[in-house]
């Protein structure tokens, strides 16, 4: 009996020795639960039947969208895309934001605004029913919904692809290429003849794409064929693939581009009801390292009148210089500007005829990377826009004058104001001589021109912007005392009368303030690109000893006796960043918000942050409850160390 | 006409043709080695056992229509009527059963592959990973992290 039965357990392992078709035999008898309980057995059973689990994805409408915009879905999607071949969706706006490239992020965050399912004017996809892209996957393309990922282009037979297209050709709306084959012409003509429905695309080359569309002489015939009622269009030079022969990402280059080319486009007749030579395009994005003539924009942009948001990445002065009177003078239905002028040098007064360049209002602004350059004028363009503004995230040290902050956050002047980014915002305003730069918390809680005292009536203020749903803020600099060198404590308390329990007393008001915005989903303390510089040191116990050079890292303690309590009316909070806050998280801290916080996915910071090893007891308390809060590999390196 | 097969411990069956041929790698050995019969046709991977049963269920349905397009063992369509005679026959101990998969298999007899599946199916539906690996005597080769992993990615599959 023994013998036989080891024998036998020899035999059942070997389960993935049944040919394909036995599993599949098998897995048919099988309702979905069985074969994710087999999934679970071992490796060899979970190698077997994963496949068959992934072989159908329901993409549900009833599920909360949450669910799909997850990160660990994403890494599973990823990691088993190539075995769908059966794709279900009956809700495109759980998707839109979900099946697009991370590199589109921005683009992906623009359209996660509202849901979009209603545009589309109908013609929403809802089935892609037995997609059996069998020849696809062989080719190793990952099919992601309406995406193609990660063309392998030397691979991939053209005629399978434009098979594909044509399949799905009454539904496609979204496309996103990349890389685009900006040399393969007859793709461009399958892209313009057979995609009716085609809403938006994105085509991300690996070389200057205009450039190469010129060359190609098909493009003259793509732009004439192009669709009429493709609402987003992407051009963008993708820096990022390693692989191809990489361009310097910020060459200047011109756009190669007659003027006239465009002004001589017209569109094919009859498609649809737009009047001749105008496109339909709603949102653009212009990236890479792409410049492009004035004119040639000008002509362009005359040809959509119904531009609502335009995204600009790298463009080169000269371009940026007139770009504020074209838009002025042909999109007056623009409400969305994004900016990402890394390399441009555009000063202060150019960025402020750009910010005013539109009549309706800005709903949506944001810019990034532009160095300083986010002075006065520009907040003073801006600031006319506030009573539309819903989003708004500002540049890595644009020097903001208080004023402005106050406005948005307790002003009551931005009522719309959902999305708010101020971490990079350089509160210039006020320099101390001890080096303490006073903080945003200062800023918002005190009058601004008053000195922060113990008297100032902190809670005078209440924050009016409740509606917002994303905050990003930096707040340190809190004088916390306990954590001050003796010197800095000597001198804060010259300076400021500050007591000991200031800085506990501070940190209860500012939880108390952002407590109040009950609709927050995503709340962020930190900052990731601005790690903080190898200042600490840390003591026998493992506390960070702070170095009175780096005041800064006086941040926020989310701890229960710094008045964590005050935030327990966000109920709706998905997503903590703590990165570079000194948290001093500790099992307490996270049943509490185990407790308080339902709908909390993800605590980014609180085991990878710069400066302080995680407390003991909440990696053990990570360990214990397994939530996903926090990625698994992290957990699995702390546990290791801490010997748990 | 007669047909003698050998299997891997060296145990000689004498069939009829025609219930030989129900397996589809008999069959193509017939066409090629037809001046060649007096040899026994060797089944390296089957033993006497095993192979005892194949041919029994072999002979029993001996008579079945024939079926050659592998479409219709297509899994997506439906699975072949289990008479009473088959239930009887799979009235075995599951050890056999899941040799008789890999025999049926390897001699590609696709109706019984396609019995064996059913009931190797039958067998751990309803179950949960725990008893699968009891019963099949699996180790738990699974970090509590892939284990969490699975646990989780499977709500993605539910339908």
């Amino acid at each position: 009996m023994d013998s036989s039965s080891t024998s036998t357990g020899t035999k059942f392992r070997s389960i993935d020795y049944l040919p394909e078709h036995a599993l599949e035999a098998i897995c048919n008898s099988l309702s979905r639960s069985d074969i994710s309980a087999c999934a679970r057995v071992s490796k060899t059973w979970s190698w077997v039947f994963t496949k068959a689990l992934w072989k159908e994805l329901h993409v549900n409408g009833r599920r909360p969208e949450s669910d799909y915009k997850n990160r660990r879905f994403k890494e599973a999607l990823v990691k088993n895309g190539h075995l769908i071949r059966t794709l279900k969706m009956d809700h495109y706006g759980t998707l839109e934001s979900f099946f697009v490239d991370n590199r589109l992020a921005e683009t992906s965050q623009t359209s996660s605004t509202g849901p979009r399912a209603g545009d589309s004017k109908g013609v929403v996809c809802t089935q892609l029913e037995r997609l059996e892209m069998v020849d696809i996957t062989e080719f190793n393309v990952m099919f992601h919904g309406f995406t193609i990922y990660d063309l392998p282009l030397r691979n991939v037979d053209e005629n399978l692809l434009v098979r594909f297209l044509q399949k799905t050709s009454s539904t496609l709306h979204t496309l996103l290429l990349t890389p685009f084959p900006c040399n393969r012409a007859n793709f461009l003509r399958v892209i313009s003849d057979c995609l009716p429905v085609l809403k938006s695309v994105h085509l991300i080359s690996t070389e200057p794409i205009m450039e190469a569309l010129v060359k190609s002489d098909d493009f003259e015939r793509f732009l004439e064929h192009f669709p009429p009622q493709v609402e987003e269009l992407t051009l963008r030079v993708s820096i990022f693939d390693d692989a191809a022969p990489s361009h310097p990402p910020h060459a200047t280059k011109h756009f190669p581009l007659k003027p006239e080319f465009f002004a001589d486009y017209n569109t094919s007749a009859g498609t649809t009801t737009a009047t001749s030579g105008t496109l339909a395009v709603k949102k653009l994005v212009l990236g890479g390292d792409m410049s492009c003539d004035p004119d040639m924009l000008n002509a362009f942009l005359r040809r959509c009148p119904d531009l609502e948001c335009i995204t600009l990445e790298d463009l080169c002065l000269e371009t940026f210089r007139p770009l504020a009177s074209v838009l002025r003078k042909n999109c007056s239905k623009l409400k969305e500007l994004s900016i990402g002028a890394m390399t441009s040098p555009t000063d202060d007064l150019q960025l402020s005829l750009l910010i005013g360049a539109s009549s309706a209002g800005w709903k949506r602004f944001t810019i990034h990377g532009v160095r300083r350059n986010f002075g006065p004028n520009s907040t003073i363009a801006l600031r006319k826009h506030f009573k539309t503004l819903e989003w708004l995230e500002l540049p890595k040290g644009a020097c903001m004058p208080s004023q402005i902050i106050r406005d948005l956050l307790v002003g009551g002047h931005a009522p719309e104001l959902r999305y708010l980014d101020l971490m990079n915002v350089i509160h210039g305003v006020f320099h101390f001589h001890t080096g303490l730069e006073l903080n945003a918390v200062h800023l918002l809680v005190s009058p601004p021109t008053a000195t922060p005292r113990r008297n100032v009536p902190l809670r005078a203020l209440p924050w009016t912007c409740l509606n917002l749903v994303y905050l990003r803020i930096k707040i340190h600099n809190i004088p916390r005392t306990e954590l001050l060198t003796p010197t800095l404590r000597r001198t804060s308390n010259m300076l400021f009368g500050v007591s000991l329990d200031y800085g506990t007393e501070l940190q209860r008001v500012i939880l108390g303030q952002i407590g109040r915005l009950v609709h927050l989903e995503e709340l962020a303390f930190g900052n990731k690109e601005d790690q903080l510089p190898e200042c600490l040191q840390y003591d026998s116990d493992g506390d960070a000893i702070f170095d009175e050079r780096y005041p800064q890292c006086n941040s926020l303690s989310l701890t229960l006796e710094h008045g964590l309590h005050a935030l327990a009316p966000l109920k709706k909070l998905r997503v903590l960043d703590i990165t570079c806050v000194t948290h001093k998280i500790a099992n307490r801290e996270l049943s509490w918000m185990k407790l308080n916080w339902p709908k909390l996915e993800r605590i980014d910071g609180l085991l990878n942050l710069v400066m302080i090893p995680p407390a003991e007891s909440a990696v053990q308390w990570l360990k214990h409850n397994r939530l996903g809060w926090v990625p698994d590999q992290e957990l699995k390196a702390w546990c290791k160390l801490y010997n748990l | 006409m007669k047909v003698t097969l050998e299997s891997s411990d060296g145990q000689v069956f004498t069939v009829d043709k025609e219930v030989a041929e129900l397996s589809v790698i008999i069959k193509e050995m017939l066409v090629i080695e037809q001046a060649n019969q007096d040899h026994p046709i060797p089944l390296l991977n089957v033993g006497a056992v095993e192979l005892a049963k194949v041919i029994e269920y072999c002979e029993h349905h001996r008579n079945d229509p024939t079926i050659d397009d592998d479409e219709d063992y297509d899994s997506r369509k439906k699975p072949i009527e289990m008479d009473d005679w088959d239930k009887q026959f799979t009235i075995v101990n599951k050890e056999m059963m899941f040799e008789l998969i890999l025999a049926a298999n390897s001699m590609q007899v696709k109706p019984l592959l396609h019995l064996g599946c059913r009931y190797a199916a039958d067998i751990v539906k309803r179950m949960s990973p725990t008893e699968i690996r009891d019963l099949f005597q699996i180790d738990d080769d699974f970090t509590p992290e892939e284990q969490d992993k699975i646990e989780w990615e499977k709500q993605w599959t539910k339908l």
